[in-house]
């Protein structure tokens, strides 16, 4: 017999010619086209090698056209070629016993998980046979109140498979016969995938080659539409076929299926390319955007609350307005008059970003009140002798009417403010375009505590070298 | 004693009461008037830029004047250019119509810091001295305590302090701004002035020779001051002159300066020798002119509410009242466009999305037409 190391598939012209004349293939690994190639040759022409084990378990004549079938160890033993029991070895052994003893907990967790329910229903008075995952999030929530800010770190019961890691069940039985065709390709249940998907890609091809026999046109009423969601990435796509996935291999992937995507059919497979896409998170907060109110004299207005940092600010938006903003009863330039030196008054322009981008700043009138709940500011930067700042627009503190508390916070705060109510104002495309630029996210940076041992939150201690 | 109603005031003093309307603002592409005697500005002018003669800006504003921003402005852009707005037309209405043989009229500018107060006053003068009108301008009183070069104790007074290096200035400025109508009018002092055991201003003296010895010698000069404002008040009380004063900063004459004498005693405003000259004509006791006060922060004022009764004080507001106040606010849009039509044809805003809609939206936007924090902003870039 004469045996093959197929490394390319560009040798896929040599690999025939020799196959034809009775050889055993031995495929690489990893490579679909290969694979695909291995598929189409006549059953007959692979047996069972008993030199080399990894040779692919050989087909039935029954089963050849379709390809491997997911094992099925009780279907496929009666076809199978017999073969002599090996003396298992002690790693196999060990590793059939991790198998079995995983299943064997995972299935009392699940059992306890079930009665703790029910006794958790019981608790709060709740039918047990309608207790949902809700309830029981609701119930621990009220039974364990916690302030811990990670959410993660609170208290919750869930079943256990989203607790405990997926491993797999023993992959192959006592006498070493793997269950799983593509076991050998030490990532069966990707190649698995990856397999169905040439399939589907063919199946598609077929039925296209047949429809365009006899004239008929695809469907482009149900053309498959991706908007909103992607493809699942590779940590999320490892943890669903419970196989670790290299950066390589998940770009074939991806590489395949937007091909399968791409086929003007692929509606037909529509609920096994969703099987590998995530909905992208939709917003709440852009699903319930408020109507517009109307006051006494028929001008449209809207308010809203905006956050940043400590301040608070509480924004009236007003329709058919000329520009005015006002913050709590001074005009926006004489609110925030801090020295702007370099920056250009920063805080104004912050205020002016949400106008800007929607395009009303002679169109609307702002009326904003906002208040700095939180530690009293001071000074934390360097104090020289002599320096002289730049003279500009603002008289020296001493001059200033009212001192301002923490005025970037208070102008982020407004500006958010402002940004939530102009929602109302804008249509949809608006909205977006708001949201891309990032105005109605509330930052949710906050102050870095101090440290002992630090200066304040990062800066160190003079360090001395001796 | 004055009535307090406003209007019955002003009723009192001779005028009638002005009309709040204000003519329609201009096409903002027309931002010039060609009008540059401020005696034909009119309503029509509103919103628009007028230039100051070459000959009349150094004579007024040549030795100083005028804010330090709007003097770099009229460098860099090689001319004064200043806007037609409705205070200073309000002020020169009243001018204009005023009796000189009624009690002098008092203006107070208020309004948000650099809102233009100071430029008001810098056309209001302009107006006068085309008229006619003598000058005494203040253009920073609070430069006399706080920025002052050198105080002496005062030779008269050992209570009071005297400016020899600022006053001298002082009677430059002064002679820069009145030398030719000085010249014309040729006023003459009432009395004899005596300096020294060897100098004297004799009665009958003109007035010229007060103001050129005050240049020259320091040492006098704050009582030089003294005398010439004297002379002043009596001869336009006499109907021979109309003059105008014109403090700004006037809130600072009723606060602490950071001078101190020997003693370690704070020197109040109201004891320097230039200030209680110009306190003379701060009173109600003459007439055949007018005075023009600003208020403005100063250092050492109270902190606070910007408006009048809260800037003056108890002493400030009983000095000055009765007064006619007048608020100088942030420019109108069109106004502000104006100001940056103007920019544009200077050359001064170069990037392109100035001249646009949105981009003069946004520069009205960020500095709240505040002309002053519009020049900063338009700097920056």
């Amino acid at each position: 017999m004469n045996f093959i190391w197929m490394l390319f598939p560009t040798q896929i012209d040599k690999f025939w010619d020799i196959a034809k004349k009775g050889a055993v293939v031995i495929m690489s690994l990893g490579r679909v086209r290969v694979l695909e190639a291995l598929w189409r040759l006549p059953a007959t022409r692979l047996s069972a090698s008993t030199v080399c084990p990894t040779v692919c378990r050989p087909l039935s004549s029954a089963g050849a056209r379709s390809g491997p079938t997911s094992p099925d160890p009780q279907e496929q033993a009666g076809q199978v070629q017999q073969r002599p029991a090996k003396n298992t070895s002690k790693a196999m052994m060990a590793y059939l016993e991790r198998a079995t003893k995983h299943e064997e907990f995972m299935r009392k967790q699940v059992h306890e998980f079930e009665i703790g329910k029910r006794h958790l229903a019981n608790m709060m008075g709740e039918d047990p046979e309608h207790f949902t995952q809700e309830d029981v999030d609701r119930a621990i929530e009220y039974l364990f109140p916690t302030g811990i800010f990670d959410k993660k770190a609170r208290p919750k019961m869930r079943h256990p498979t989203e607790v405990f890691p997926q491993q797999k069940a023993a992959q192959f039985d006592a006498t070493g016969r793997p269950f799983h065709t593509l076991f050998y390709t030490l990532k069966p249940n990707f190649y698995m995938t990856l397999y169905e998907l040439v399939e589907k890609m063919n199946q598609l091809d077929r039925l296209q080659a047949k429809n365009d026999a006899l004239g008929k046109l695809p469907d482009t009423t149900q053309k498959l539409s991706l908007l909103g969601s992607e493809w699942l990435d590779i940590e999320e796509l490892g943890k669903m076929l419970v196989e670790t996935l290299k950066e390589p291999q998940y770009q074939e992937f991806v590489r395949a299926m937007n091909r399968l995507v791409e086929h003007p059919l692929a509606y037909h497979h529509k609920d096994f390319i969703f099987k590998y896409r995530k909905m992208l998170r939709v917003s709440n907060e852009t699903d319930t955007v408020p109507e517009l109110l109307f006051d006494s004299a028929g001008r449209p207005y809207m308010e809203a609350t905006g956050y940043r940092k400590r301040a608070v600010a509480r924004a009236v938006v007003h329709g058919r307005g000329s520009g005015r903003v006002t913050v709590n009863g001074l005009p926006l330039v004489h609110y925030f008059h801090r020295d702007g030196g370099r920056s250009g008054n920063q805080d104004v322009a912050q205020v002016m970003y949400p106008l800007q981008v929607a395009g009303v700043l002679d169109s609307v009138d702002v009326e904003a009140t906002v208040q700095y709940d939180g530690p009293t500011q001071r000074y934390h930067g360097k104090r020289r002798r002599g320096h002289r700042k730049r003279t500009s627009f603002v008289p020296e503190p001493w001059k200033r009417p009212h001192p301002v508390q923490a005025p970037s916070s208070q102008a982020g705060a407004v500006r958010h403010a402002v940004s939530l109510a102009l929602r109302s104002f804008v249509d949809k495309e608006m909205q977006e375009t708001m949201r891309l630029a990032g105005l109605l996210t509330r930052d949710v940076r906050e102050r870095e505590r101090y440290k002992p041992g630090k200066k304040g939150s990062r800066k160190g201690r003079t360090w001395k070298k001796r | 004693m004055l009535p307090r109603c406003r209007l019955t005031r002003l009723c009192w003093l001779g005028l009638r009461p002005m009309s709040a309307a204000a003519a329609p603002e201009p096409a903002p592409s027309v931002f010039r008037t060609s009008v540059s005697d401020p005696r034909e500005h009119s309503r029509s002018d509103l919103g628009r830029l007028y230039t100051v003669d070459r000959e009349d800006h150094r004579r007024l504003f040549q030795v100083t004047g005028l804010r330090k921003s709007l003097s770099a402005q009229a460098r860099t852009f090689c001319e004064l250019a200043l806007m037609v707005r409705q205070p200073a037309l309000n002020v020169l209405d009243s001018l204009r119509a005023s009796d000189p043989s009624r009690p002098s009229l008092r203006f107070l500018l208020y309004g948000p810091y650099g809102g233009g107060k100071s430029t008001t006053v810098a056309h209001v003068l302009h107006w006068a001295a085309a008229s006619g009108w003598l000058l005494v301008h203040f253009p920073e009183a609070d430069r006399w305590g706080l920025r002052f070069r050198e105080v002496t104790a005062s030779a008269s007074d050992p209570q009071a302090v005297d400016h020899p290096v600022d006053a001298a200035l002082w009677l430059a400025h002064f002679r820069a701004q009145n030398a030719a109508r000085l010249a014309e009018l040729d006023l003459r002092t009432g009395e004899t002035y005596t300096w020294s055991r060897r100098e004297a201003t004799e009665a009958g003296s003109p007035l010229t020779d007060l103001v050129e010895l005050g240049v020259t010698r320091g040492k006098h000069a704050s009582q030089c001051v003294l005398a010439l404002l004297a002379e002043l008040k009596a001869h336009a009380s006499a109907g021979r002159c109309r003059l105008l004063m014109a403090v700004e900063k006037v809130n600072a004459f009723w606060c602490d300066s950071t001078a101190r004498r020997e003693d370690g005693s704070t020197v109040k405003f109201g004891d320097m020798t230039v200030i209680r000259a110009a306190e003379q004509l701060l009173r109600p006791d003459w007439s055949g002119g007018a005075v023009l006060t600003t208020i403005a922060p100063v250092r050492g004022g109270p902190e606070g509410s910007h408006l009048p009764r809260h800037q003056l004080g108890a002493d400030g507001w009983r000095a000055l009242e009765p007064f006619v106040p007048i608020r100088v606010d942030d420019m109108s849009r069109a106004e502000t466009y104006t100001m940056i039509d103007y920019f544009l044809e200077r050359r001064w805003l170069q990037a392109p999305a100035a001249a646009t809609e949105r981009g003069k939206q946004e520069l009205f936007f960020r500095s709240g037409g505040n002309p002053g924090k519009l020049a900063e902003i338009c700097s920056m870039y």
